[in-house]
């Protein structure tokens, strides 16, 4: 009996000091935004990771990788990678980092988490994993929709102004051919008078 | 501790030597596209050495001290990334310092901003921004809607949309086949002149005439 209760005591002041002994938490928040207001095909998609330090330690060899979010037949990287690491991060501090990739085709695309990796402390080879906020289901506009929107148009209205000189020319053509005709005949008249 | 670590770590490969940096930048270009602007610049780092590591790096870019994101492949590139909203990240040059490890534990020591401009930075690269754009001043639409009326306006004042007022159905003016007024107001003239014409013609062979029927009459008295 008291062997039991002793040994009961010991667990608990063992578990109780195992929690004291733990320096301070760290919490390291990642969030995974897009900066696009439209997603395009074939346009820019900027995605933009904050990871926040809110712990009161440093954390150490932060890895995040989000290669599965956009494989590459669907996503062209075109600047910034999508596994970069960093050494440390400050107690109290944020980092960004901007990816900026290209989808290939248009249509529904969910875009899930990030992975991100972290060791607490310098000492440990423990490693955290945490998960980046999603993004959700995104509708990718193809670019014909996109163009009729927004594109400058330019070029359309070239080739409305040449189907339509055929409309205009014509009947203006008519109308100088008559027109030089009977003036050359005043002309005449005139000239005849004086 | 953990720095002196750090330190020793760096110090098993070699110090790297001269190092010399290419920079790879992309900033938003379309503000209709993209709410904020963003920035990612690619910083290869070479070394003059062959074997020379540099290690972790840190940027102070706008005033924050961040550390650089590596590539797990290929150690020599570097990552910054700025983000903000358009009018936080304006257009113009931005000017990046590198520090390494050494250099960075100095400037954490360092007590007040002056010794913190002195400690002598790994590098220094730049970026430059040209600024986001919201679409063309005046619009394509412009142009055309000003060579369309002024193509209507020029027609309007030469009359060359006024039908003309033909309502009798007689050969005449059906010959005609009139396109315009002005065809309208010519062929009038013309006619005109040329009926002017005929009629001088018959008003001077009448006087003719008369005048021989005269001459006749007086001949026939005397």
């Amino acid at each position: 009996m008291l062997f039991k209760t002793l040994l009961l005591l010991i667990v608990t002041v063992t578990l109780c000091t195992c929690q004291l002994s733990d320096e301070e938490e760290s919490y390291l928040f990642v969030t995974k935004h897009t900066l696009n207001r439209y997603v395009v095909q074939n346009n820019d998609l900027t995605i933009k990771y904050s990871l926040f330090n809110a712990g009161q330690a440093t954390v150490f060899s932060i890895e995040l990788n989000d290669i599965d979010s956009f494989p590459a037949d669907k996503f062209d990287l075109l600047y910034g990678i999508l596994n970069p690491k960093w050494e440390r991060i400050n107690a109290a501090s944020n980092l960004t980092h901007v990816v900026i990739l290209k989808p290939k085709q248009s249509g529904p695309c969910n875009m899930t988490h990030a992975v991100v990796t972290y060791r607490k402390s310098e000492k440990t080879n423990e490693v955290q994993t945490t998960y980046s906020s999603e993004i959700g289901e995104l509708t990718i506009v193809s670019t014909r929709d996109y163009d009729r929107k927004f594109s400058s148009h330019f070029l359309d209205w070239i080739l409305f102004t040449m189907m339509a000189i055929p409309c205009i020319a014509f009947p203006f053509a008519l109308w100088f051919m008559s027109k030089t005709r009977y003036d050359t005949i005043i002309a005449k008249d005139k000239a005849k008078k004086l | 501790m953990a720095i002196i670590i750090l330190i020793l770590f760096i110090r098993s490969g070699e110090q790297c030597e001269s190092p010399t940096f290419s920079v790879k930048s992309h900033t938003t270009k379309d503000a209709r596209l993209t709410a904020e602007t963003a920035a990612s610049v690619e910083i290869t780092v070479k070394c003059k050495n062959a074997k020379g590591r540099t290690g972790p790096l840190y940027a102070d870019i706008n005033g924050y001290i961040i550390p650089c994101g590596q590539s797990s492949k290929n150690l020599e590139k570097y990552y910054i990334s700025l983000a903000g909203t358009h009018k936080q990240v304006p257009q113009g040059k931005y000017t990046i310092k590198l520090y390494d490890v050494e250099s960075y534990s100095i400037l954490r020591k360092a007590r007040n901003e002056e010794a913190a401009k002195s400690v002598k930075a790994f590098g220094e690269v730049d970026f430059h921004h040209s600024g986001v754009s919201t679409g063309p001043w005046i619009q394509s639409e412009f142009f055309a809607a000003v060579l369309f009326i002024g193509v209507w306006w020029f027609s309007y004042v030469n009359p060359l949309f006024q039908s003309p007022q033909v309502t009798s159905n007689d050969s005449i003016s059906n010959g005609l086949m009139l396109l315009n007024k002005i065809e309208l107001g010519n062929i009038i003239q013309l006619f005109r002149v040329e009926t002017g014409k005929e009629m001088a013609l018959q008003r001077l062979q009448k006087i003719h005439d008369q005048s021989l029927s005269s001459d006749a009459m007086e001949n026939q008295i005397n």
